[in-house]
Parts: structure tokens; C-alpha cells; sequence
């Protein structure tokens, strides 16, 4: 039974980039508590990758894995009741024995169709089906792992098919379903409430705050052009660029809404400078 | 078969350009959905431009319709996200790309020592095999082409693009034993002789060097012996200094 007294304060993250690892060591403890990891990139690996990966298990900064590619959205072949990959199940369960991570989290996405890996986060159409595909999937995960799981609100840039439920329905179902928590991603939020056309605040005020464990705030980019169609998307979901005031303001709205064990600052690309992100980081503390 | 899955196969069928008859999806979908394909795309010609950077050198013009043609065909079934490079030689080998672009006779050897390389630097070989005589991460391929020079050439930067796209290379056979160095965990590579090739089969089956002398002179001129004996000392000695030999 989800309770939120059950987690422990992480208080403020980072994301483990390879290009970003140096500069986090170096940093040491302090204002970054904890680090998250994109699981699939540590798994069936050796080499560099995996020394550098011992390195950062060494410094004991705890480690919480937030994949991209368990799929918790793919429907299951008929006669199967959970759509799961034994490979990627089998080497999350074993990096998960070294790291003891407190909890693991994934999107609210599909990421693999038949045995098919898409490399991006495909939405799920918004229907009454779904919720009970998905709410079955995460709970085929949280046994499977012994853990429990944080769903995280994706950016979307399609409906698929006509929804049956609003996004924040469709997200307080799952939650109660599958009795796991959300993993609050508040740069989403934004991105989804313009380019979506709705409000944000109202947005977050219906969601089951209470089930909110972790928040994820990061940054975004306007105006993509898509080279395909040459359509104009409003907001590109990137964690690539500088955190924009309203975002901070997000969280900081959340922050004043409910408990929150654990922020992360997400940044994929454009490492640029260090000190910027430092910087946000101290901006994020503050808030906090 | 729940709705769900019907819309998720309609979804791969767009995504991988199979289809253009839809029951669930609607034009506006499918317009929404470029954004996912493109993304898709932007990430994959970046990560295997880097990772094919020789080949990239050769295909760049072409490069876009190089890759998304691959995706569609050759789509990734591993959660790990570099081995979308996996089927990037079959792909570079098929009918697919030979009959629709054109491209330097040696380019499947170049492509396949590519993704060696990237195979190895990933590889957790090291770690499920840790008994082995031989350092456990290489690989040993046979080139018709002399890829180590043809690599030179390609990197060199006085020679133009022009040069290197259009130059002929005269095949020269190149056997290669691709490892990762074990102490500084970068991929390198060793030029075999037919000989030494036959030395490492031995030695990979665990094999002394005292049996692998009587094996060798089993076929040799038994006359030979202590030349024989002399050559393989200096042989392991150096396979060693390269870490090639790791528990000799």
C-alpha cells in the first residue's frame, strides 16, 4: 500500500551524464545528494563505461534509477496479460542489487512495440483500457523488483486517438490502479500546458498530490521545426536548455502544495559551462 | 486483441514506413507522429555518425536517407540504446543500400571494423570470462582491403572529400586481432599473420606454449625446433606487452 511517509528525503539531485561525472565528483557531497541514473545505460556494459560506473559506486551518493525503456504503455500480446523484456528485466534486477536503490521510476509511455525498441517516448492514448494495461504492467514491475515505482507525467505532442480521459485523469487512474507514486515532472507540465493550451496550476492542483514522491524540473526549447513535415511545435521537450522562470515557479507551487522526497535537476545535453548548472541547482535549493 | 495493441501496431507501422492505411490512426496523427520520427532520427544519425565516423567521412551527403532507410528496415530490438548500430554492416551488405547508393567497394569491411570497435569498447566480456588466457574482449577479422590504411587515408585531412570518395583502392588482404587494452580500456588493434592467427586458436584453447611448439612442429621441418621454439617465445613475449596475452 502506497504511503508517502514510507520514502526518505533525498532532497536534491542530478542527473549521472558521462560528460557531467567529473564535475560531479569534484563537487563532492553538499548541494547535490543523490544521483540519478538512466539504468539502461549501465546494464550488460563493461569497459570504461563500467569503471567509471564503479568510481561513482564507490563515493556511496546514493543512486536512484529512472529508466527509459521498461514500456510500462505496451500493450501485451494477446493470451499475455504484462508486455515485459526478460533481457532488460534481467539486467535491471541486477544492477539493482548493487545499487539498492530506494525506488525506480519510468514514463508514462511506450517505448517498445512488439520487439521493436522505438528510442523515444511515445505516448498512450488516453483510454479507460490503458490505465488497466498499464496499471497491470507496473504491477507485474513493482513484484518483479520488489521496489516501488514512480510513474512519471511525459511531454506529449499527440493524442493518438481520441482520448477518453484527460491528461490528469488519466494520471490520477494509474496511480490509484497500480498503487504506485508520480514522479512529478514539472518542465513537462509546462511544455504539455502550451503546447496543449491549458493551465498549468489547475493542471497540478487536480493531480493526487499526495502520491507525488520525486519532481524532476529541467529545460525546454520553443519553436522546433519539425524537418519532416516542416510544422512548428510550440515547446520541444529537451533537458538541453537553461530552466525558465515559470518552470521554477512550478515547482516551487508544488514544493507548496505537498512533501516532495526528492527533486532532480535533469540535464541531457549542452553541458556547456558546469557553473550554470550549479547555479540552477542553487536556485532550485533555495526554492526548496 | 485490445485496442491499444491495434493502435500501437498501426503507430510502428507509420514510424517504420510500413503502411499507409490506417483504421485508428488519423492524418493529424500521423502529422504528430513526424515529430516522434524525426526526433528518432536526429538522435540516431548523430550517435552513429560518431560511432561510423569513417563511413560517415564517405556518406555524408546521403547520410539522412542512409539512416532512416536503416531504421526502417534494420530497427533496434535491444533496450541498449548503442546497439542501434548492430545491423548497420548487414544493412551496409543488403540490397537495400548497395542497389540504391553508391559507395566505395570497401565499405562493408570498414563498416564492420567500426562496429567491432564499438562492440568491444562496450562489451562485458571481461567480466563473465575471467579465467582466460587471452585478454577475453577481441575480436579477429579478415579484410580483402587494408582497412588500418584506408582509415589513414579517410582521417587524413589534406586529402579532399572528392579524392576520398572517388579514389580506388586495390584490395590487400589484412587480418586483424581488434582487442580492448585492459589497462587503459581503449580499443586497439594488432595485423595477424596466417602464423599467429594459428598460435592464438591454441592458445584460446588453452594450450602451453611447450604444446603449442610440438604442434607447430609437428607440421614444420622438425629440424626447426629451437628456431621455432625461439620465434613463439618472442611472439607470447610481445603479445603480452601488447595485453593481448593477459595470464601467460
Amino acid at each position: 500500500m502506497f504511503k508517502k511517509s514510507h520514502f526518505k528525503n533525498y532532497g536534491l539531485g542530478l542527473g549521472l551524464r558521462k560528460d557531467l561525472r567529473k564535475n560531479i565528483l569534484e563537487l563532492g557531497s553538499g548541494l547535490i545528494n543523490w544521483l540519478e541514473i538512466v539504468p539502461e545505460n549501465y546494464i550488460y556494459r563493461g569497459g570504461i563505461n563500467q569503471k567509471n560506473f564503479q568510481q561513482v559506486l564507490s563515493s556511496k551518493i546514493p543512486l536512484i534509477p529512472h529508466g527509459v525503456n521498461l514500456s510500462i504503455g505496451t500493450a501485451p500480446d494477446e493470451g499475455h496479460k504484462v508486455a515485459y523484456d526478460k533481457y532488460l528485466l534481467e539486467g535491471l534486477k541486477d544492477l539493482f542489487s548493487q545499487i539498492k536503490p530506494p525506488w525506480f521510476s519510468d514514463h508514462i509511455s511506450c517505448t517498445r512495440i512488439n520487439s521493436i525498441y522505438l528510442q523515444d517516448l511515445i505516448p498512450v492514448p488516453r483510454t479507460f483500457e490503458a490505465v488497466e494495461i498499464i496499471a497491470n504492467n507496473i504491477k507485474f514491475l513493482q513484484d518483479y523488483f520488489q521496489l516501488p515505482f514512480l510513474i512519471e507525467n511525459p511531454s506529449y505532442y499527440s493524442d493518438l486517438i481520441e482520448p477518453e480521459l484527460n491528461e490528469v485523469e488519466f494520471i490520477n487512474k494509474i496511480l490509484k490502479r497500480s498503487d504506485c507514486g508520480l514522479l512529478l515532472d514539472v518542465n513537462n507540465v509546462f511544455v504539455n500546458a502550451v503546447n496543449h493550451g491549458y493551465d498549468a496550476l489547475r493542471f497540478i492542483d487536480s493531480l493526487d498530490l499526495e502520491r507525488v514522491v520525486q519532481v524532476h524540473i529541467a529545460g525546454h526549447l520553443e519553436n522546433y521545426k519539425c524537418w519532416i513535415n516542416n510544422k512548428v511545435l510550440g515547446i520541444l521537450d529537451t533537458h538541453g536548455h537553461p530552466i525558465r522562470k515559470e518552470v521554477y515557479d512550478l515547482l516551487a507551487y508544488v514544493a507548496s502544495k505537498t512533501e516532495i522526497k526528492a527533486v532532480l535537476l535533469e540535464r541531457d545535453s549542452n553541458f556547456g559551462d558546469f557553473e550554470a548548472i550549479v547555479e540552477e541547482l542553487r536556485t532550485i535549493e533555495l526554492i526548496l | 486483441m485490445s485496442k491499444l495493441y491495434q493502435v500501437q501496431q498501426e503507430i510502428l507501422n507509420y514510424l517504420l514506413n510500413r503502411s499507409t492505411d490506417f483504421k485508428l490512426l488519423n492524418k493529424d496523427s500521423c502529422d504528430e507522429l513526424d515529430i516522434y520520427k524525426s526526433l528518432i532520427l536526429n538522435s540516431a544519425e548523430k550517435f552513429l555518425a560518431s560511432g561510423f565516423q569513417h563511413s560517415y567521412t564517405l556518406l555524408k551527403s546521403k547520410w539522412r536517407e542512409i539512416i532512416k532507410l536503416y531504421l526502417e528496415n534494420f530497427p533496434s530490438q535491444s533496450p541498449i540504446y548503442f546497439m542501434i548500430g548492430k545491423n548497420f554492416p548487414e544493412f551496409i551488405k543488403s540490397d537495400l543500400f548497395q542497389k540504391k547508393f553508391s559507395y566505395p567497394d570497401f565499405l562493408g569491411e570498414l563498416i564492420e571494423f567500426e562496429w567491432t570497435k564499438i562492440e568491444l569498447f562496450n562489451s562485458d566480456e571481461d567480466q563473465k570470462n575471467k579465467s582466460s588466457i587471452l585478454n577475453p574482449v577481441y575480436k579477429i577479422l579478415k579484410f580483402n582491403y587494408p582497412i588500418t590504411q584506408i582509415i589513414a587515408y579517410l582521417a587524413d585531412e589534406d586529402i579532399s572529400l572528392e579524392d576520398k570518395i572517388t579514389t580506388e583502392i586495390e584490395t590487400d588482404s589484412e587480418n586483424l586481432f581488434v582487442y580492448r587494452d585492459t589497462e587503459s580500456l581503449q580499443i586497439k588493434t594488432f595485423m595477424l599473420s596466417d602464423s599467429v592467427i594459428e598460435v592464438l586458436k591454441y592458445l584460446e584453447q588453452g594450450l602451453s606454449p611447450e604444446q603449442i611448439t610440438d604442434l607447430l612442429c609437428n607440421t614444420e621441418n622438425s629440424g626447426q625446433i629451437s628456431q621455432i621454439k625461439q620465434e613463439l617465445f618472442y611472439l607470447l613475449e610481445n603479445l603480452k606487452k601488447l595485453n593481448i596475452l593477459i595470464k601467460y
